[in-house]
């Protein structure tokens, strides 16, 4: 499917035609319809919605998830700060719950009860029900949850309560990032370090 | 950005003028455009290509790795043009004397032999994972974070740490569940020999 133009000037039969009338045709007219089909071989467009397009052969903005994500064949997988896992907690979890890697199976996560444990891989980008695969913030900007109201400029670690995060103005073992702001308990901002503190 | 395009309908030689108006109006409006490509520089509207391997650069060209998976952009204003991708690897020199294959894990020993160049690892000073063969003397793709393949010495356990292995110079090994002097967590298990996907995460702890 090609890209359509509109002139910028409609001619009605009969009409007296002018060097006016001529270059509003043209310096009026319109270009719509540019699909990744317009492109040349290999050229792809940018995807921005919402919802994942159908088209998988070019790169997609989730505007949902403020992500640049690429296809591999079988998933979406974001770029830069993310990963697809598949959820092994036996429940469901939501934007912004802490979560460590399982060794019960690969590519899976899970959650835990351990304080600073130091298998934390990151933090729901979205619901992602039990079983099923979604994608995982291991580092950067983000939200979490937290096990009681957060004091911007503390540290923050997995904690007892499954899911949450605890916080400290004391950087220790296990700490994962660092809180943006006071006063919430959940979808806090922070800064994901990608690495938990040694 | 430069197509083409192709007009709609046709106006013959000497035409009557009465029936001239509407057509030159159809000569745009059926008209159709298309093979848009990214190949001015400078251009405001960057298209990736599509390919498994590197594209003719112009600078600030983004290429689609369909081998890597990774949106790279081609930095050819820098001292070193290579291909960069976004958040989680480096287009880095092979200095290590030999041809590097995906999965190597390589560190940066002696950081004064050139820019952006990496040597084969040692202890702590990982830089990343090799993603793609390089020759040496050449540029490849080098992750240093998010999801890789990774060369393993030994058997790696999904969740175990992963270190430099100094015994191969090439591989990781387990560091099972201690977490300083390593660069990495394995997302899967493995053998002796052979590889792990894993996430890297941009620091050699």
């Amino acid at each position: 499917m090609s890209a359509s133009a509109t002139s910028g000037y409609q001619f009605a039969s009969g009409e007296l035609v002018t060097n006016t009338k001529l270059r509003a045709l043209v310096e009026e007219a319109t270009v719509s319809g540019f699909t990744s089909a317009n492109m040349a071989a290999g050229a792809e467009l940018v995807s921005i919605s919402l919802t994942a397009p159908t088209d998988t052969t070019q790169p997609w903005y989730d505007k949902t998830l403020g992500l640049l994500r690429i296809h591999n064949g079988t998933d979406w997988v974001p770029q830069g700060r993310g990963l697809i896992l598949t959820n092994g907690s036996g429940i469901q979890v939501v934007k912004g719950d802490l979560v460590v890697l399982a060794t019960s199976a690969d590519n899976t996560f899970t959650t835990t009860t351990t304080p600073a444990n130091a298998r934390v891989i990151g933090i729901a980008a979205e619901t992602i029900a039990n079983g099923a695969s979604g994608v995982i913030i291991t580092r950067g900007r983000w939200v979490v949850n937290l096990a009681s109201s957060s004091t911007r400029g503390n540290f923050f670690a997995t904690t007892s309560v499954a899911t949450k995060g605890d916080h400290s103005s004391v950087a220790a073992t296990g700490e994962c990032g660092i809180l943006l702001s006071s006063g919430l308990t959940n979808l806090c901002p922070c800064l994901l370090w990608g690495q938990p503190a040694l | 950005m430069v197509g083409t395009a192709t007009h709609g309908g046709t106006i013959a030689t000497n035409e009557p003028l009465g029936s001239l108006g509407p057509k030159l109006s159809q000569l745009l409006d059926d008209a159709t455009f298309s093979g848009f490509s990214d190949t001015e520089a400078g251009s405001e509207i960057s298209i990736p290509q599509g390919q498994a391997s590197a594209p003719t650069a112009v600078d600030d060209d983004f290429w689609l790795d369909t081998v890597t998976r990774l949106l790279r952009v081609y930095e050819g204003a820098s001292s070193q043009k290579a291909w960069q991708a976004f958040g989680e690897g480096l287009g880095m020199l092979n200095n290590t004397g030999t041809i590097r294959a995906a999965g190597d894990v390589v560190g940066a020993t002696v950081p004064s032999v050139a820019n952006l160049a990496y040597n084969a690892g040692s202890g702590n000073k990982v830089v990343g994972v090799v993603q793609e063969s390089t020759a040496d003397g050449a540029f490849g793709l080098v992750r240093f974070a998010g999801r890789s393949m990774v060369k393993i010495s030994g058997t790696v356990t999904r969740g175990d740490f992963l270190k430099f292995d100094l015994t191969s110079g090439n591989r990781a090994v387990s560091a099972g569940t201690t977490l300083a002097g390593t660069f990495g967590m394995a997302l899967t298990s493995g053998v002796s020999g052979g590889t792990v996907s894993a996430n890297l995460r941009g620091y050699n702890g």
